[in-house]
């Protein structure tokens, strides 16, 4: 019964477990509580005991009572809302009437135990052997949903034959099963599927099934360099209009955070968002579970002379639950010294990187020795190795552990010359690893290239921005993918510097861009595909956009692992 | 006393004689009667699991009525036949990792099991695996499925599972725009 509890509040109230640790009794009158708040029929209502009856939505309890009125209540067992309409099929409206409760029993437990089963439903079914489906649940789990809270009937079971067409059409494929089939599918195909029907895109669409479902680029978190996170009115660019993000994008939870006032965004990694809290440490916080773990702070005495920071956050659920911060402190004198903290043990683990070594051994030292860039669109996690891109446009892999297993050459310009160009970003997309640079005045461009690139039909239009994909990773073959002239991508005929302009992210699943444009303060899209450029947003004020892809998996830090070792070993 | 002290040996004779019998008879929604081992259909399906060990299989063959008899001669068959290489349901959800079970792939026989079947026998056996709570059986069928359904559009979907299209036009175009990156080439 413990596990539960803490599970539960390890997903959804952590603070309030660290802070209290303890178990916490109320007593909820219904006869008062109904007769005050809702709708007090002929008899006095209570809750319903199967796990279908409740559900959680923004961080609430919802308890369907026995006669079909709904109870709200909080993690601590407080009412805070009641509202009454028909159940089923009906879109409940929300009214918040307040009011606390005083003492003790049934004990809070109880409510604990059912929120846990009603995340763990469709578990709870499979393993459960003596109670699955020997009646049909009259009612699915409440969906929770942002904007409204919709109680679903469960299609009655009918004769297959007898109506086979309202049978395919109503209810079929069931809806565990559909999850199961749709689990396998790929991301692109998934979301395709949501023009199926509305059904289908609302299960998709449902965080309930998010542990199951490949996540995909949900949208943006914004912010102005240098601000303090946690302040009022942050806004999240959902990519999603029709359907609400999965967390409430003003993120209430970090505003709780005992004794800190400010904290900084890092970077957003496989679904957990980085925060910093300048010299007491980091938080991972995972937004959609809304758990959360702090990392102390890693400096050592040889970080004095440090020039900036570098922060990578390496979470691969498929591959382990545990996450891994990786630090990167670019010295005075050549040498990074990297910080490497593992949730597994728990500990900071230090290591140096010579450049002028290293790249000498591993790559090609031209000129000067080179550094790593201080800037998020030059480094991505890829196959859970980091890959910085060096101020010589090679690009360094590194491991968690800070060793430097491989220097790779950036790739080539367009035209035949070598021309200047630099590059804007790396990352990853539809598996592969992605390079974009940007070359000025490109000319001479070799015919075997030519149809991949894209311009104005206009003589001058050759300052190029050139997608490339990493096709051999051995031989570091580079492939140019796409290449687009500025003029063709920002309709204006001025070269644009790459100051005024940032790559934010590629599409993990799609060949599509999104740029982040500084004169106009503008997101926009643009398809290697069809090669439509799309305004994505316009924003106030200079932003940073950090993307965020979903995640529903716990990730594991030191105290839950332990604990989980410890169910395992109870079992 | 006596009496009711007889009457409990008589019982316990007719349990243990039941434990004995290796096979449960089951029955379909139309009524007909299928034999499986009971070792097999205890080892596949957590519900079957359940009703040998809590008594409440019937000798004279158990009702499942959600089940109509070509999915349940399926379910039987894929039991019967193949018992012996699937490790138990209940050795699969113990090992069950922290966040989720990784998918085996089919193997080769399980393959050509589901190959076989219309789409129709597929669907239904879908939901009798799902209903016996027969994991393996679940996954594969669901894999066989997922597999008919990839690259296909939307109506080709539709028309798969015939389902009808309750949106307008005006609400597909909009969600269209919304996950135009879904249908971009690669």
């Amino acid at each position: 019964m413990r596990t539960v509890l803490t599970q539960f509040f390890s997903v959804h109230s952590a603070l309030l477990l660290l802070k209290t640790g303890v178990w916490r009794r109320r007593q909820i009158d219904w006869a008062q509580e109904v007769t005050k708040q809702g709708q007090l029929n002929r008899w006095v209502p209570q809750i319903k005991g199967l796990a279908c009856y409740a559900t959680l939505f923004n961080g609430m309890l919802y308890l369907v009572l026995s006669d079909d009125q709904i109870a709200v209540v909080d993690v601590e067992g407080k009412f805070l809302i009641k509202s009454t309409e028909d159940v089923v099929g009906a879109a409940v409206q929300l009214c918040s009437v307040t009011s606390a409760l005083p003492n003790l029993e049934p004990p809070f437990p109880r409510f604990a135990i059912s929120v846990q089963r009603v995340a763990e439903h469709e578990e709870h079914q499979r393993t459960s052997p003596g109670q699955v489906r020997s009646a049909p649940p009259p009612l699915l789990p409440l969906c929770p949903c942002v904007h409204r809270l919709t109680a679903l009937s469960l299609p009655r079971r009918s004769q297959r034959h007898g109506c086979p067409q309202e049978y395919r059409g109503g209810c079929w494929p069931p809806r565990r099963p559909l999850v199961e089939i749709l689990s396998r599918a790929t991301v692109k195909d998934l979301h395709r599927f949501k023009c199926v029907s509305k059904g289908w895109r609302g299960l998709i669409a449902n965080p309930l099934h998010g542990k199951k479902l490949p996540q995909t680029l949900q949208g943006f978190f914004s912010s102005y360099p240098g601000e303090s996170f946690n302040h009022d009115g942050r806004s999240f660019i959902n990519l999603f209009g029709g359907t609400p993000p999965p967390f409430d994008p003003s993120l209430p939870f970090l505003k709780n955070l005992p004794g800190i006032r400010k904290i900084w965004l890092l970077g957003s990694y496989g679904g957990l968002l980085l925060f910093s809290l300048r010299r007491l440490g980091y938080i991972v916080f995972n937004p959609a579970t809304e758990q959360w773990a702090a990392v102390p702070s890693e400096h050592t005495p040889a970080d004095k002379d440090c020039r900036f920071r570098h922060a990578f956050l390496v979470f691969h659920p498929a591959v382990s639950s545990h996450f891994q911060l990786v630090i990167f402190c670019e010295g005075q004198r050549r040498m990074c010294t990297v910080h490497s903290y593992s949730s597994e043990t728990g500990v900071w683990r230090h290591s140096q990187i010579d450049w002028a070594e290293d790249v000498r051994r591993l790559g090609q030292m031209n000129r000067w020795v080179p550094q790593i860039t201080g800037n998020d669109s030059h480094a991505t996690i890829f196959n859970g190795m980091l890959y910085l891109n060096l101020s010589d446009d090679q690009i360094a892999v590194v491991d968690v552990e800070g060793k430097v297993q491989r220097i790779i050459p950036g790739p080539p310009s367009v035209g035949r010359e070598n021309a200047q160009h630099h590059s804007l970003f790396i990352g990853q997309s539809q598996g592969r690893l992605h390079y974009i640079n940007e070359e000025r005045r490109a000319c001479d461009i070799p015919s075997e290239l030519s149809s991949r690139v894209y311009t104005r039909d206009f003589d001058d239009d050759c300052d190029l921005l050139s997608v490339w994909v990493l096709e051999d990773y051995d031989t570091h073959k580079w492939a140019l993918k796409h290449s687009v002239s500025q003029a063709r991508l920002f309709g204006s005929n001025s070269y644009k510097t790459s100051f005024e302009y940032t790559v934010a992210a590629i599409h993990p699943d799609s060949p599509l861009l999104f740029i982040f444009l500084s004169w106009n303060r503008q997101l926009i899209s643009y398809s290697l595909d069809s090669k439509d450029v799309r305004a994505v947003c316009a924003t106030q004020g200079p932003i940073w956009c950090t993307p965020y892809v979903s995640c529903f998996l716990d990730f594991l830090s030191v105290a839950e692992h332990e604990e989980y070792q410890g169910r395992r070993r109870g079992r | 006393m006596e009496v009711d002290k007889g009457k409990g040996e008589a019982e316990e004779t007719r349990k243990v004689a039941e434990a004995d019998r290796d096979t449960v008879t089951l029955k379909s929604s139309d009524g007909k009667l299928f034999e499986v081992s009971k070792e097999a259909a205890a080892r596949l399906s957590t519900v079957l699991a359940g009703m040998i060990a809590g008594g409440s299989i019937d000798d004279n063959g158990t009702d499942l009525k959600q089940i109509g008899s070509e999915a349940l001669e399926n379910v039987v068959d894929y039991c019967n036949k193949h018992a012996n290489s699937i490790p138990s349901a209940a050795l699969i959800s113990s090992s069950i990792s922290f966040n989720t079970a990784p998918f085996k792939e089919p193997e080769e026989w399980e393959r050509k099991f589901v190959d076989r079947l219309s789409h129709d026998a597929l669907f239904d056996l879908v939901e009798a695996a799902n209903f016996l709570g027969m994991e393996r059986l679940l996954d594969v069928t669901c894999h066989k499925i997922s597999e008919m359904m990839k690259g296909k559009s939307p109506d080709q979907i539709r028309e798969v599972f015939n389902i009808k299209n309750d949106y307008t036009k005006e609400e597909l175009e909009e969600i269209r725009q919304e996950l135009a990156w879904a249908f971009y080439d690669d």
